[in-house]
């Protein structure tokens, strides 16, 4: 395996320090590996993302991307250090021109490395390139979800996070996604997914790591976890509400 | 007669229009209704003017005044406009370090930051009436020959000039919006600043430019005015309210909304005058106002896709 790029190590975060809502967690991801984050509702899992996009307050913890601490840096420096991040809602300018929005992801770039990106972005979601004068808002979910993620790409990111990129898809469309992440990941890139949707997440998932209260409760191969009666346990038994947890792609 | 209440109505509102920006800015992007937007429009014209005063202290800034061509105005007043621009900005810039910055990293309500703003108003034009009286004043007492225009219209050079100023300051401003990093940061920042910083994009640094293209634009319009009407301490506070008509009417965020909503509101009053005392002018923008939210909430233009 390669060596870890992004590291997170006890990292407590939420939205108020009196009340954590993500205890001591720790996780890391290697370049070209898809780490998936599961667990039941209300565990913390796109807390935990969001902490490490600097969108959601961090209380304490460290996060290393390569061999540089970014712990202290705002989400706009994170992005400029190589981490991009796709929300799970509101995850495209919807009054913004598709062409525009990639521009936005691009904000730091000089023109013509924008230019070669645009390109790049083109090549890989040619779905866009032919709306790319439409606004955010004419998109379908799946196309939104391309372009949240064709916008991350524009800064050519080491590490990819991507919040529940299922949601609200249909399942032809999270094959679709889902199969782009993966391509996303082979080319490299880190890449670190919360997903509810168990099999399909397990499926593309080099490893997956399950929350469960705020605070990791396992961690492994994915292909370790899919035959795992713990995740059927935590989703459908004690631990947390009953989840899409079978859904397939 | 009609005629010319349109041309009267067109040039009026060509300023409001640069005024009405600022403060659809401040809405959508600042997120706040900011009422010391109008008195930066004074601090502008004052800028202007304190230059434009040095003629009774120098003799080059004499020559300088010299009108330029069919205008009453010389170099002078332009380079005052420049100072009336940094001496905006300036102040804005200082009043966001010091009073909007902190109160919105206390995670201050909304109507905190507009109290705040209130305050602020009064401050600026106090400092105004501090500084230069309240007497009235003019750039210029230089005779201008009106033009006389098909309708008949009559026009003053200076009017055209100011027309044509600020229509090739929208353009510019639509391109900047349109093209420039800083102006789609801005769009970013005002439809989901969150997004927008995972993005890559500084919010603080775009909260900083929108100050400076929002006061850049008061005090063009500040330095326009006077030089049209006249300038007097309570200009801001007088041109505040059909600002922010012409904002909301637009459409919260929509600038070529708020340009057409100031350009609508200066033509009805300009209108109406004609049929009612002009007494009743200022109630024009809030009978618009009210009649435009009850049919229309979002506003004439809103911004489509806007949640």
């Amino acid at each position: 395996m390669n060596l870890p790029l992004l590291v997170a190590e006890d990292v407590v975060a939420g939205y108020r320090a009196s009340l954590p809502i993500v205890h001591d967690a720790s996780l890391q991801v290697a370049p070209g590996e898809i780490l998936v984050v599961l667990g039941p509702n209300g565990a913390g899992k796109s807390t935990l993302v969001k902490s490490l996009a600097g969108t959601c307050p961090r209380f304490s913890g460290r996060v290393r991307l390569a061999d540089k601490d970014v712990s202290a840096l705002a989400a706009h420096q994170l992005a400029a250090a190589g981490i991009g991040f796709v929300p799970q809602t509101a995850n495209i300018f919807t009054t913004l021109s598709i062409e525009d929005n990639l521009r936005a992801g691009a904000h730091l770039l000089e023109r013509p490395l924008l230019r070669r990106r645009l390109d790049e972005a083109w090549a890989r979601f040619p779905d866009l390139l032919v709306k790319r004068r439409l606004p955010g808002h004419a998109l379908s979910g799946g196309q939104r979800q391309m372009l949240a993620v064709a916008r991350a790409l524009m800064m050519a990111p080491r590490v990819l996070m991507l919040d529940e990129p299922s949601a609200g898809l249909s399942p032809l469309m999270v094959g679709q996604v889902f199969r782009q992440v993966r391509a996303i990941a082979d080319s490299g890139i880190a890449v670190l997914m919360v997903e509810q949707n168990v099999k399909a997440g397990l499926a593309i998932a080099d490893r997956g790591l399950v929350l469960v209260g705020g605070r990791v409760a396992h961690q492994g191969a994915a292909a370790a976890l899919r035959g795992d009666p713990l995740l059927a346990e935590l989703y459908l038994g004690r631990h947390g509400a009953p989840a899409d947890a079978g859904a397939a792609p | 007669m009609i005629a010319q209440a349109i041309v009267d109505g067109l040039l009026s509102g060509a300023i409001a229009a640069l005024g009405a920006i600022g403060v659809t800015f401040s809405l959508s992007i600042l997120r706040f209704a900011n009422f010391s937007h109008g008195d930066l429009l004074g601090v502008g014209a004052y800028g202007a003017l304190g230059v434009v005063l040095l003629t009774a202290v120098s003799s080059a800034a004499k020559t300088l005044d010299a009108p330029l061509g069919p205008f009453s105005f010389g170099w002078l007043l332009l380079i005052g406009l420049i100072v009336g621009i940094v001496v905006a900005v300036a102040i804005a810039l200082l009043l966001e370090r010091w009073v909007y910055r902190p109160l919105r990293q206390r995670a201050a309500d909304p109507l905190t930051l507009v109290f705040a703003s209130f305050g602020l108003a009064l401050l600026l034009r106090s400092l105004i009436l501090l500084l230069f009286g309240p007497d009235p004043h003019q750039y210029s007492t230089e005779i201008q020959m009106a033009l006389r225009l098909p309708g008949p219209v009559l026009v003053m050079p200076d009017q055209i000039l100011v027309f044509v100023v600020t229509l090739g300051v929208l353009a510019g401003l639509w391109l900047f919006l349109q093209r420039s990093r800083h102006g789609i940061a801005m769009r970013c920042v005002a439809e989901n600043p969150s997004l927008a910083s995972v993005a890559g994009i500084d919010t603080a640094a775009t909260v900083r430019m929108t100050w400076i293209v929002s006061a850049a634009l008061a005090a063009l319009a500040g330095v326009l005015y006077g030089v049209t009407v006249q300038v007097r301490p309570e200009m801001g506070i007088g041109l505040l309210l059909p600002l922010f008509t012409a904002a909301i009417l637009g459409g919260v965020g929509s600038v070529p909304g708020a340009v057409l909503a100031a350009f609508l509101i200066s033509l009805a009053e300009n209108l109406l005058s004609l049929v009612m005392p002009g007494s009743y002018k200022p109630l024009v923008p809030f009978v618009l106002l009210l009649v435009v939210l009850y049919v229309r909430p979002q506003g004439l233009f809103p911004i489509a896709g806007q949640k």
